[in-house]
């Protein structure tokens, strides 16, 4: 037989009768591999809608949609991912970059329906048709497209480290600056954890991109202590990073103070895009400089306010320079953002006590505002029995005479009482003034927390075994021995609880375990409170919540001349204090700005404004559009529809623009300057009200069309013209960023709507 | 040929009476035509039943992938290169990791490289087994397509296991490949390989020895070896007229260099040859993918690359070259030093064969017969598209 | 057979104003003057054994306001491959066409043209061969953004699925979804 020929095909003759491979569907399904990529699913409990999964997606597919029911909370959005497969390519990124491992696909492959919109989904576990199938494509933990480890910083070892105040965290170098920030995925997660709402993702960003000016710009549009809060912030944004869920967190704070540190401080002038406008003549005095102060003065300052702040201490900076000690903030760079702030124009009055230099009512009679911040000086007693002695000291006050260069007394073994960050501070002060003073340390530390609850931060608590203390955690005090009239040790008997069910403090002790750590000195770090003294005769008019003052979300005290932030309020931590500050000189913006109201139009009155024409000229356009009177013309009526619809975020971005602190005090600074009415405000009165249009088409006198699609360019142009003037009045990137943005839509669209008419 | 061309001409000159002015007529074949891969169109120009002259009329699956690409980030990329073409979609794949790695100096862990020789391997054997059945189907044979692509299918299914996709795998990416193998794969890897193996005899009975094929094939489009190296043909096209050129050989990457395999080759140059080589070319893949899974070291299957969202490819360019099954698939690539490829070139390897080729090759052959040219250069329309 | 280094001699002794380097293996990179392109092509087919031209690329360098020709030429024997880089002005862009030489870079000049704008000289098919249609800016060129033209061209819908509330501001996701920048 020829090797080919016509008979060769018959020899698949033997197939007959063999079983078909087809499936027949739908009768039969073929289920799929295990790593199939099918149908998303989402495990909502673990989701934090940090959007990564939006942002890696090639296609835009996932949209962060507010969800019902889910609330911001530390770590977690409000937001979750929304899947449209009319887009997606089953590419699976989105589930292999996951920052919690909640999104994965499933063996699920079939979706048959004529409605579009069952092809948007908001997946849960139960997927697309809300049944059970077995899950699909997981993420890999040895293909990980996120980078889990932190950039390890350097420090000085222990041994180094405990007889000398010398700084212990070395900072980043630029290459590990530059490595620590590219693991950031820029979820804005801390940001809302943050008290003051800093733009980590956009410095982090910055920094990542070697933009060293741009991540300060964006550092100090809400923080005026930035290489303070670069050493000690408290760095609620690491707990709340979305990195950490799987690994470590984003390095933020070390970010911070790579950045701060490698700009010089003659060129913070140039970080600052807000100028200091013309000096508006008003007065504003502060009470303490610390933290809270500082910060409440620094954006008076800018906003044209002429600020004194009022300082009982030789020096500024409050607990961050008489509290902290230096080798965790070193003084010249508290000093550095200290004169920065006075560079801008603030007066800062030190070593003048409120209450006794000068009264809290010349305050009043010689200022507009007065803002008190004098936060937490004064040291809690344990109270417990013989804490009066001369040797028993309060950390706070043992801290400051540190720092003062006082000469404090150092014995050879010392108890400290605490579980906090003071209780750390002092305990490794005193620890490194033991070591210069006799070459060998010896501190017991003893807190009625255990191990595990102890509030100082944990790297505080490591750092200090390293050096050496001793650690009795879990006791608490019942009294400091002496004999002989001097102190010979601390008893204490072991803490059972210290909360109650209900959270509230309420220990309990097991009076027979009893132990006595021995120390010639005793300090208490147990806390602190507020001396307010200096209120007088104001205390009684002024109104209270429990313990505290009430005050607005202004924190306008009930005299509405006296405003109060920082630690009294919230806290106590620096970044809450330089959070309060900032609003509280919001607060008094306007309080101010009230009282000034003949003066100048108020900035809510132009924004009012604003969002107003959007909605009536939205309402005009749609209602032109619905009725068909805008015209036979489809091309008009596609260019109006398409308009409208990203016109619908017009008013919701000048309202957010609003919200935002500082857009405020710019807008504010630039009304301030000009004095006179800068809008023609009569051309948006005069506008075609959309109540004017009859409800359909047919209605119309025939003549009319054209009058209807004049209305429509009437609003183009006014909101043109708006826009164009708002632009005029503001310097700063973002505000000019949205004014032309939106002014170039209406400019746009106007144009278009005149080539259709043939204007 | 040419006696055909000078009977038909000299019946044209002689016109028998009036109505017979039209001497040249134009034929349009496509876009949907059934006997043609993908969406393209051929203008023909015919005296009587010979094609005189043929332009090519693509775009119709243009969808912009090299400017979508720009506008992407270096790993979201990988997402969409794959879908450049269909039938043969690794070597895109491929193409696209290696080039960034070229760029950016990543290694790759040996166990990955085994990988992607499987994987593309695999592809291979599929595109070849998908081309078959068209040409098959093109002569009026349709149970070789139910056949062919039923047993494509049997790669797919290693495929999903694999990668978890069935036709765009989404796998090869800068640094490795995104899956190790899945437990038991190695096995089912042997069993299809057997089995696609033992169908070989019977598409030899059904297909390539079958009278209806050798007599529409044979002698049909013959490229000579000059024309071949001048047109700038590649791949099984080249080999078929004698050339034993293969990238995998010549310009070797992955780990070709460590595995057996033979570059069938043939003289013919015509169709049933190109046909043939193909046929030879599954046996030869066959053989890689064992030696693949035979000899595959363990290790990691990804190198870690930073977080895609904050990656930048240093400054620089590469021209990456891959032997697909339809020839040779070049990416020229280039960075600017930013999070996105600045530009990437992608020549597909039907780039000449699907115009250039086949414009020249047409000429002079019969209407007929033009399916027959088509097929057999294999050439794949939105390679050329993009 | 010779090696990547041989090559380059080769060329810099031909051509003293080229400057070449090897990039890796089998990959040699030559930028050459505009001028010596045609001269270079030439001696590559017929006298130093590329027979292949494998493609040829076109970048758009907008910022220095040219565009870059680069030739990639392949030796079945040598197995080397030769990256030719030229650059052009990007402003009414011109250049020789080689298809005298090489017949396939008739289609690789075509889509040139077709996408970028670059006409060649002697290349007497530039018709349009993709974008048959289209009568804008050639497309690849780094001035034309596809978002900015996908918006303007295409109307979008948004999606009222029934688990959408009230509160799904479609607005508030569409600010989310175009910023993937």
């Amino acid at each position: 037989m020829k090797k080919w020929s016509i008979l060769r095909p018959f020899d698949s003759l033997k197939f007959i009768g063999q079983k078909p491979v087809t499936i027949r569907v739908p009768f039969e399904s073929k289920p799929t591999a295990e790593r199939y990529r099918g149908f998303h699913i989402n495990d909502l409990e673990k989701c934090i809608g940090c959007g990564t999964c939006a942002e890696i997606c090639d296609n835009d597919a996932i949209r962060m949609v507010p969800m019902a029911g889910v609330e911001k909370e530390t770590g977690k959005s409000d937001k979750r991912p929304a899947i449209d497969y009319g887009r997606c390519c089953w590419c699976g990124l989105c589930v292999d970059i996951c920052t919690t491992n909640s999104l994965g696909m499933t063996q699920e492959y079939i979706h048959i329906d004529p409605d579009v919109n069952t092809f948007y989904i908001l997946p849960d576990m139960e997927g697309i048709h809300k049944t059970e199938y077995p899950q699909g494509y997981t993420a890999d933990e040895e293909v990980n497209f996120l980078d889990l480890e932190r950039v390890p910083m350097k420090e000085l070892q222990a041994e180094e480290r405990k007889d000398s105040f010398i700084e212990i965290v070395k900072g980043f170098s630029k290459e590990e600056a530059q490595k620590e920030a590219s693991r950031c995925v820029a979820c804005g997660l801390c940001t809302d954890t943050c008290p003051a709402h800093m733009n980590i993702p956009e410095y982090i960003d910055a920094v990542w991109r070697d933009d060293i000016e741009e991540a300060g710009r964006q550092i100090y549009k809400n923080n005026p202590l930035p290489d303070v809060c670069g050493r000690i912030c408290t760095h609620n944004c690491e707990t709340a990073c979305s990195i950490g869920n799987r690994g470590e967190p984003i390095s933020i704070r070390w970010l911070k103070r790579y950045a701060m540190d490698a700009i010089p401080v003659g060129d913070y002038r140039s970080l600052v895009d807000q100028k200091v406008v013309k000096p508006l003549g008003k007065n504003i005095a502060v009470v303490g400089g610390g933290s809270s102060g500082l910060s409440a003065g620094y954006y008076l300052a800018l906003m044209g306010y002429g600020v004194t702040i009022y300082e009982a201490y030789p020096e500024a900076g409050g607990m961050m320079r008489y509290g902290i000690p230096e080798y965790r903030l070193p003084y010249d760079v508290l000093d550095k953002d200290i004169r920065f702030i006075e560079e801008l124009g603030v007066t800062i009055k030190t070593g003048t006590r409120v209450g006794e230099d000068v009264s809290l009512d010349r305050l009043h009679e010689e200022n507009d505002a007065v803002l008190i911040a004098t936060g937490f000086h004064e040291g809690r007693s344990t109270r417990t029995p013989g804490t009066d002695h001369e040797n028993v000291y309060q950390a706070v006050d043992l801290l400051a005479k540190i720092t003062m260069g006082e000469e404090i007394r150092v014995d050879e073994k010392i108890v400290v009482i605490g579980g906090g960050n003071v209780a750390m501070d002092i305990a490794r002060s005193l620890g490194r003034k033991q070591m210069q003073k006799y070459g060998k340390l010896d501190v017991t530390v003893t807190s009625l927390e255990s191990r595990d609850i102890m509030p100082a931060d944990e790297e505080e608590i490591l750092e200090s075994q390293e050096e050496g203390l001793a650690f009795y955690p879990g006791r608490g005090p019942s009294e400091v021995r002496t004999a002989d009239g001097k102190v010979t040790g601390l008893k204490t008997v072991k803490c059972t609880r210290v909360f109650d069910e209900n959270g509230r403090f309420s220990p309990q002790f097991d009076e027979s375990d009893v132990m006595v750590l021995e120390g010639s000195m005793v300090i208490e770090a147990i806390g602190q409170a507020p001396d307010m003294a200096y209120l007088g005769e104001f205390s009684e008019q002024l109104e209270y919540d429990g313990r505290r003052l009430k005050v607005d979300e202004y924190f306008q005290t009930s005299l509405e001349w006296l405003f109060v932030s920082g630690d009294i309020i919230k806290g106590p931590d620096v970044i809450n204090g330089i959070a309060t500050g900032h609003q509280a000189a919001f607060g008094i913006d306007r309080y101010l700005q009230k009282a000034a109201q003949d003066e100048l139009e108020t900035i809510d009155q132009v924004m009012e404004l604003v969002v107003d024409f959007e909605e009536r000229s939205t309402s005009y356009v749609e209602k032109a559009l619905s009725s068909g009177s805008c015209g036979t013309d489809t091309g008009c009526r596609r260019m109006l529809a398409r308009f409208l619809e990203r016109k619908k975020g017009f008013a919701g971005r000048i309202r957010d623009a609003l919200s935002e602190r500082n857009l405020r005090i710019h807008l504010r600074q630039e009304l301030g300057r000009e004095q006179h009415r800068y809008f023609d405000f009569a051309l948006l009165d005069n506008l075609p009200e959309a109540a004017e249009l009859p409800d359909k088409a047919a209605e119309l006198p025939e003549s009319a069309e054209g009058t209807r699609q004049k209305g429509i360019s009437e609003h183009l142009s006014a909101g043109y013209r708006l826009y164009n003037d708002l632009l005029r009045l503001t310097a700063n990137k973002e505000l000019e960023f949205l004014f032309e943005s939106l002014r170039d839509e209406y400019h746009e669209q106007l144009r278009i709507m005149q080539d259709l008419l043939g204007i | 040929m040419s006696e055909v061309l000078e009977r038909i001409n000299r019946s044209f000159d002689e016109p028998e009476d009036e109505h017979d002015e039209v001497r040249e007529y134009t034929l349009f074949i496509g876009p949907n035509h059934p006997g043609i891969e993908g969406n393209f169109a051929l203008k023909l120009s015919l005296e009587g039943d010979t094609i005189v002259r043929a332009k090519t009329d693509g775009g119709y699956l243009h969808r912009g992938f090299e400017k979508l690409m720009e506008e992407r980030l270096f790993m979201q990329n990988i997402a969409i290169v794959c879908r450049i073409c269909v039938p043969d979609p690794d070597p895109n794949e491929e193409n696209y990791a290696r080039a960034v790695e070229a760029i950016a100096g990543i290694e790759v862990p040996e166990r990955a490289k085994w990988i992607r020789v499987l994987v593309l391997e695999l592809s291979r054997i599929a595109s070849h087994l998908f081309t078959f059945g068209g040409h098959a189907g093109t002569i009026g044979l349709y149970t070789m397509p139910n056949w062919s692509i039923a047993d494509r299918d049997r790669i797919l299914d290693l495929f999903e296991e694999l990668t978890g996709g069935r036709v765009y795998h989404i796998y090869n990416m800068p640094g490795g490949v995104r899956r190790d193998f899945p437990d038991g794969f190695e096995r089912r890897v042997h069993e299809v390989m057997d089995y696609i193996e033992s169908r070989l005899p019977d598409y030899d009975d059904l297909f390539f020895n079958n009278a209806i094929l050798r007599k529409r094939a044979e002698g049909i489009g013959v490229l000579t070896s000059d024309q071949a190296i001048r047109w700038g043909a590649t791949g099984p096209n080249l080999r078929a007229v004698g050339i034993p050129a293969d990238l995998r050989r010549d310009d070797t990457y992955e780990v070709y260099d460590k595995l057996e395999f033979d570059i069938p080759t043939l003289t013919g140059g015509d169709a049933l040859d190109r046909l043939l080589v193909r046929r030879k070319e599954i046996e030869e893949s066959i053989r890689i993918v064992r030696q693949v899974v035979d000899n595959i070291p363990s290790g990691k299957v990804w190198n870690k690359q930073p977080n895609p969202l904050k990656w930048r490819v240093p400054a620089g360019d590469a021209y990456v070259r891959t032997e697909s099954s339809k020839g040779e698939y070049a990416y020229y690539m280039v960075s600017d030093g930013g999070q996105r490829p600045y530009r990437v070139h992608v020549r597909g390897a039907s780039t000449t064969h699907g115009v250039h080729i086949l414009e020249n090759l047409l000429v002079g052959t019969r209407i007929e017969d033009a399916s027959q040219v088509m097929f057999s250069l294999d050439a794949c329309p939105p390679e050329v598209d993009r | 057979m010779t090696n990547e280094q041989d090559i380059i001699n080769r060329i810099e002794a031909a051509y003293p104003d080229a400057v070449c380097k090897k990039k890796q293996e089998r990959r040699v990179e030559a930028c050459l003057p505009p001028d010596r392109l045609f001269d270079f092509a030439g001696r590559m087919q017929s006298h130093w054994n590329f027979p292949h031209l494998s493609a040829i690329s076109c970048v758009d360098w907008i910022n220095e306001g040219e565009f870059e020709l680069v030739y990639h030429f392949w030796s079945y024997e040598e197995k080397i491959l030769v990256s030719a880089k030229i650059r052009i002005p990007r402003e009414e862009a011109r250049f020789i066409s080689i298809t005298e030489l090489w017949q396939p870079a008739k289609f690789f000049e075509r889509d040139i043209h077709e996408m970028f704008g670059v006409v060649f000289e002697g290349n007497d098919d530039l018709e349009k061969y993709i974008l048959t249609e289209w009568e804008g800016p050639p497309p690849m060129r780094k001035d034309f953004v596809t978002r900015d033209f996908a918006n303007r061209f295409y109307h979008f819908k948004e999606y009222e699925a029934e688990w959408m509330g009230p509160q799904q501001n479609p607005q508030a996701a569409d600010v989310q979804g175009g910023s993937n920048e």
